[in-house]
C-alpha cells in the first residue's frame, strides 16, 4: 500500500495548470448560483451559460417547450425519439451515432420531459474535456451535431422518411405499454394524472395508443414544424467552456436561421391545481397480474414552485415521507413492516401531493389507516424539534448536492422559467431554516384529499 | 511509481492510501470544490458467500443473509441509524451485490460527524430476537417487488441457467423461504466472520481536507478494540466451464417480452492487473459487437427484434465472469438466431481497426466524464479494490489495448458452447 499524502500538496497546483482549477476564485462562494447565469435572448431563443470550472462535463442542452394540447401531445412526444433516427447530412441513427462517438464518446440524446401543463422536448450532449489528450475542437462539433439533430430535418427523409415513421410508431406503442411494467412509476403516474384529471397536466407523458392508428409522416412533420414556429427554446451551457459568447452567437445564429428570430418570449406563469374540488378520497382501482400491489394516496395543496409557502410544503412533505427519519417511513415500514418503500411525493409545478407505497393486497386497510394517520398528526401540530431539524438538514443536503451536478443545475433555472420566478437554492435554503411547525402545520391543513389510486393483483378485492 | 502518480494528475485525481493498524484499508480522493462527500465503507462479503469454513469448521448459512444483515446494521439500540445521519444532513444508505456488501453516506456538512457514525454503525451490531423477526416481512416485500420487475428476473434467471453450482446463480436477496430460516446467532457469527477491518475498505471522495480526515479516521479506529481476525476460507463450489442449460423462459405479467443472451467466462487465476485489462478488453469487444453505432445494431432495431434499451454488460470478478447482451425483445427466438450467426460471423472475420479505436476513444471520454460523479468514483473505486484492481488505470490500461488481443479475446469467449439465453415472456390471457 502506498502513501502518498505527500504528493497531495502538489495537487492542487497541478490541478490549476492543467484544468484552470482554483479554489480561491471560485467566484460562486456566498453567491446565489442562478446570478451567475448569464442569459443572452433573440426572439424566442434564451441561451444561459453557467461558467464552472470544477467540472470535467461540459454540460450542452437545447430544451423547447409548448403547452400540452390533446390534439397534439402523441405526435409531438414522439418527435424527440425521431430526431435520433437520421438528419439530412447523417441520415441514419448509426450515423448520428459513430459522430457522436468519433468526439471520444460525446453522449448525445434527445429526451422528452413533461412538467406540469407544458410538454418539453430536448436535444442535449454531455462533452468530455479532453484538453489534456487531444487538440480536437470536441466543444464546437458535439454542437453543430445538437443542432443536426434538432434542426436538419425535411419532409419524406431519414428520420421523417415513411419506413422509419413506421417503426418508430411501432416503438411508440411499445413504449407507452412498457409504463405498465414498472409498477411503481405507473401507479404514481396514474395517481397523479386521477389528482389533475380535466387538466392538461393529466396528459401522459408518452401520449395516448389509440392515437398511433392516425399517425403517419406528414402528420409528424407539420407537428415539427408547429413545434420549431410556437415554441419557446431556452439553450444551456454548463461546465467549463472556454468561449462562451462565441459559443452563444454560434447557437443563436444556427437556432434563428431555422426557427426565425420572431415572436415574443411568453410570459409564463403556471399555477397550480385549484383547490376546493373534492372534499372526500375519490377511489379508483385497477386490476393488473401483480405479487404487490401499489397504494397511492393524492392531495392538492393549491401551491407551487412559486408560491411564498413553497418552502414550509417542502419541510411538510419532508416530515410526513421525504426521507428514511420521516413519519411514513418509520411508521409504515420500520413499525408495521407493511412496506418496503413508502415514500410521499410533492410535485413542484401541479402542487399535487402524492404518497406512495408498495403493500400487501389483504393490508390495505391497515396501511391507509395508518398513512392518514401521519398526515392528520402532522395537521395536529405532533411535530418533534428533531424531525424539523433532521428534515432541514436532509433538504439542505439535497438541494447542495445540486450544486455539483451540471444538469441539476440546468434543471433547476429551467424549474424557475417555467414557473415565472426563479428561486436561489441559496435563498431557498435560508427560507427553509426559517420555516416554523406551524408553517409546517399550515402546510399540512392544506393538503385537500383527491384520490385513492390502488393498483392490485385480478382476484383482490379493494 | 512517478509514471502513476503523473498519470493520475492528468486526470486530476489523487488517491491518498493508508493501511491502518487493525487491517482496514482507508483511501480517500479529494475532490477540489465539490460541495458534497461521499463515503462509501465496504466488506468483501456479499451473496455468494454462502458457504465457509471458521477455523476449518464447515458452515453454510441460509441464503440471502448477507443483504439480511445489511438490513439489520441499520438497527441501534441507542437511536435509529437513520436519524443519526439525518441529525447532521446527510443521507444514508446501502447495498449488497454477489461479492460485497456496502454502506455510504452522502453529506455537504459536519463531515467528521458523519464519517464517525458511518465507522461506528457498522461496527457495532444491535440484534434481538425479535428486530430480526420484524425485519422477514420487509424483505419479504423487496423479494416479491423484485419478483415483479422482468428485467430483474430475466436477468437472475439467466445466472441460474448459466451455474450449475456456484452461489452467484441464487438471488442477492435470497427467496422467501430462506430468509425465514434466518436466525440471531447465524447473522452474528456472519458479522464477526466478514466485518473484520481487515476484510473491509473505507473510500471517501469529495470537498474535504485530505490530511484532516485521514486522522479522524485513523482516531476513530484507535479508539476500538477487534479481536484478531478469523481464520476463514470461503468455499465456492466447483464450476463446469459450460454452462448448466442453454435456455430458460419465464412467464410474467408484462406487455413486453425480455430476452438476455449471456456467455460463461472462464476465469482462472487472475494476476496482478489481469482482471482490468481483461475487464477493458471485453468492453471494447462488445461495443464493437453490439454498440449504438454498429451496423448489426442498426439492424435489430430496423427489424423490430430489439429497441433502444437494448445493452450489454461484462461482469468479473476473481471466480466468476460473464458478459450479457439483450434487454426487450419482441420475438425473442429470432433475436437469438440472429446473434448466434452474427457472433460466429465475426469470430471469423475479426474487429476493424477503426471500430476498435472509436470504441476505445469513446470509453476513454466516458471515464474522464464520470469522473465528475463523487459518487461513481467511490462505488467504483471500493468494487475494483475488493477485487484487487485500481479503476483509476481505466485511461492507461485503455491506451495499451490492441486489436489482434480484442480479437482473440473474442473468439475465446464468445463461444457458442458458452452461450445460454433467459426469456421472460408474457403470461397468457387466463389468469393463475
Amino acid at each position: 500500500m502506498t502513501f502518498i499524502l505527500e504528493a497531495y500538496a502538489q495537487l492542487y497546483h497541478i490541478q490549476a495548470v492543467l484544468f484552470g482549477y482554483n479554489v480561491e476564485d471560485d467566484p460562486y462562494v456566498g453567491v446565489g448560483i442562478l446570478a451567475n447565469f448569464i442569459t443572452r435572448q433573440a426572439g424566442r431563443i434564451n441561451v444561459h451559460f453557467l461558467p464552472h470550472t470544477r467540472f470535467r462535463t461540459k454540460d450542452l442542452t437545447i430544451r423547447l417547450h409548448i403547452p400540452q394540447r390533446r390534439e397534439y401531445v402523441t405526435p409531438m412526444a414522439m418527435l424527440p425519439y425521431m430526431w435520433m433516427n437520421g438528419t439530412k447530412s447523417k441520415p441514419s441513427t448509426r450515423d448520428l451515432m459513430m459522430a457522436a462517438d468519433e468526439l471520444y464518446g460525446t453522449v448525445v440524446r434527445s429526451g422528452l420531459g413533461k412538467r406540469g401543463e407544458y410538454q418539453i422536448m430536448e436535444v442535449s450532449a454531455n462533452i468530455p474535456d479532453v484538453r489534456a489528450i487531444t487538440r480536437d475542437h470536441v466543444v464546437e462539433q458535439a454542437l453543430a451535431l445538437v443542432c443536426e439533430v434538432l434542426l436538419n430535418h425535411e419532409a419524406k427523409t431519414a428520420a421523417f422518411s415513411d419506413d422509419a415513421v413506421r417503426q418508430e410508431i411501432d416503438l411508440h406503442r411499445r413504449r407507452i405499454e412498457a409504463t405498465r411494467d414498472d409498477k411503481m412509476g405507473y401507479a404514481l403516474q396514474r395517481c397523479l394524472a386521477e389528482v389533475a384529471r380535466g387538466t392538461a397536466a393529466a396528459l401522459p407523458r408518452l401520449g395516448y395508443l389509440e392515437d398511433l392508428e392516425a399517425m403517419n409522416a406528414d402528420v409528424l412533420f407539420d407537428c415539427y414544424q408547429t413545434l420549431l414556429k410556437e415554441a419557446e427554446v431556452h439553450v444551456y451551457l454548463v461546465g467549463p467552456y472556454q468561449d462562451a459568447d462565441a459559443l452563444s452567437e454560434q447557437i443563436i445564429g444556427q437556432l434563428s436561421q431555422v426557427i426565425g428570430e420572431g415572436g415574443m418570449r411568453s410570459q409564463l406563469q403556471v399555477e397550480p391545481l385549484r383547490t376546493g374540488v373534492e372534499t372526500s378520497f375519490r377511489h379508483v382501482t385497477e386490476h393488473q397480474d401483480v405479487a404487490q400491489a401499489q397504494l397511492d394516496i393524492g392531495y392538492r395543496t393549491g401551491l407551487n414552485f412559486s408560491s411564498d409557502d413553497y418552502p414550509a410544503m417542502l419541510m411538510m412533505n419532508g416530515v410526513l415521507g421525504g426521507f428514511a427519519h420521516s413519519k411514513l417511513f418509520l411508521n409504515v415500514r420500520e413499525k408495521h413492516s407493511l412496506a418496503y418503500s413508502v415514500w410521499s411525493h410533492f410535485d413542484a409545478m401541479t402542487g399535487s401531493l402524492a404518497v406512495m407505497t408498495g403493500i400487501e393486497p389483504k393490508q390495505y386497510e391497515k396501511a391507509l389507516q395508518i398513512i392518514e394517520e401521519q398526515v392528520a398528526a402532522i395537521q395536529a401540530g405532533n411535530i418533534t424539534d428533531e424531525e424539523m431539524a433532521f428534515t432541514f438538514r436532509g433538504l439542505q443536503n439535497q438541494y447542495t448536492v445540486l450544486l455539483d451536478q451540471p444538469s441539476s443545475l440546468t434543471s433547476w433555472h429551467y424549474n424557475g422559467v417555467l414557473c415565472g420566478q426563479q428561486r436561489e437554492i441559496e435563498t431557498l435554503l435560508d427560507q427553509l431554516q426559517r420555516v416554523t411547525k406551524d408553517d409546517v402545520v399550515a402546510a399540512a391543513k392544506r393538503l385537500e384529499p383527491n384520490t385513492i389510486y390502488f393498483l392490485t393483483g385480478e382476484g383482490d378485492a379493494q | 511509481m512517478t509514471g502513476e502518480r503523473a498519470a493520475k494528475a492528468a486526470l486530476g485525481i489523487e488517491v491518498i492510501a493508508k493501511t491502518l493498524d487493525n487491517g482496514l484499508r482507508v483511501y480517500l480522493i479529494p475532490k477540489a470544490d465539490f460541495r458534497q462527500t461521499f463515503a462509501m465503507f465496504a466488506t468483501k462479503y456479499g451473496s455468494i458467500d454462502n458457504e465457509f469454513k471458521l477455523d476449518g469448521k464447515p458452515v453454510r448459512v441460509p441464503d440471502g443473509i448477507a443483504h439480511f444483515l445489511e438490513h439489520k446494521m441499520f438497527e441501534d439500540d441507542e437511536q435509529e441509524v437513520f436519524s443519526q445521519f439525518a441529525e447532521h444532513g446527510a443521507s444514508v444508505n446501502a447495498f449488497t451485490t454477489f461479492d460485497e456488501t456496502a454502506y455510504y453516506f452522502s453529506g455537504t456538512s459536519d463531515l467528521r460527524e458523519n464519517i464517525d457514525t458511518l465507522l461506528n454503525f457498522v461496527q457495532k451490531i444491535y440484534l434481538t430476537d425479535e428486530n430480526v423477526e420484524k425485519e422477514k416481512g420487509i424483505i419479504a416485500q423487496e423479494i416479491r417487488m423484485g419478483d415483479d420487475n422482468p428485467d430483474r428476473r430475466v436477468f437472475m434467471e439467466l445466472l441460474s441457467a448459466m451455474y450449475a453450482a456456484h452461489p452467484v446463480r441464487i438471488d442477492i436477496a435470497g427467496s422467501v423461504e430462506s430468509i425465514y430460516q434466518i436466525d440471531r446467532e447465524t447473522l452474528l457469527t456472519c458479522y464477526h466472520t466478514f466485518y473484520h477491518p481487515s476484510n473491509m475498505v473505507l473510500v471517501v471522495v469529495g470537498g474535504f481536507n485530505p490530511v484532516e480526515v485521514m486522522d479522524w479516521i485513523e482516531k476513530n479506529q484507535a479508539r476500538k478494540t477487534f479481536s484478531p481476525p478469523v481464520a476463514v476460507e470461503r468455499v465456492y463450489p466447483t464450476e463446469p466451464a459450460l454452462p448448466r442449460t442453454e435456455a430458460v423462459t419465464t412467464r410474467l405479467p408484462v406487455s413486453l417480452s425480455r430476452c438476455l443472451i449471456g456467455w460463461k467466462d472462464t476465469v482462472g487465476t487472475l494476476s496482478e492487473g489481469a482482471l482490468l485489462h481483461r475487464e477493458l478488453l471485453t468492453g471494447i469487444v462488445l461495443d464493437a459487437l453490439f454498440g449504438k453505432t454498429t451496423k448489426f445494431y442498426g439492424e435489430l432495431l430496423r427489424d423490430g427484434l430489439i429497441d433502444k434499451a437494448f445493452s450489454w454488460e461484462y461482469d468479473l470478478t476473481p471466480h466468476y465472469g460473464y458478459t450479457v447482451i439483450g434487454g426487450n425483445a419482441p420475438r425473442p427466438e429470432e433475436l437469438v438466431k440472429r446473434v448466434k450467426a452474427y457472433v460466429a460471423d465475426a469470430a471469423s472475420r475479426g474487429i476493424t481497426e477503426e471500430d476498435f479505436e472509436r470504441a476505445r476513444k469513446k470509453a476513454i471520454g466516458r471515464f474522464l466524464m464520470s469522473l465528475d460523479q463523487v459518487s461513481y468514483i467511490a462505488r467504483s473505486y471500493v468494487t475494483y479494490c475488493l477485487r484487487d484492481a485500481d479503476f483509476l488505470q481505466t485511461v492507461d490500461v485503455l491506451q495499451t489495448l490492441k486489436l489482434e488481443d480484442a480479437n482473440v479475446r473474442l473468439r475465446e469467449h464468445l463461444r457458442e458452447s458458452q452461450m445460454v439465453v433467459s426469456t421472460v415472456l408474457p403470461k397468457s390471457e387466463t389468469a393463475s
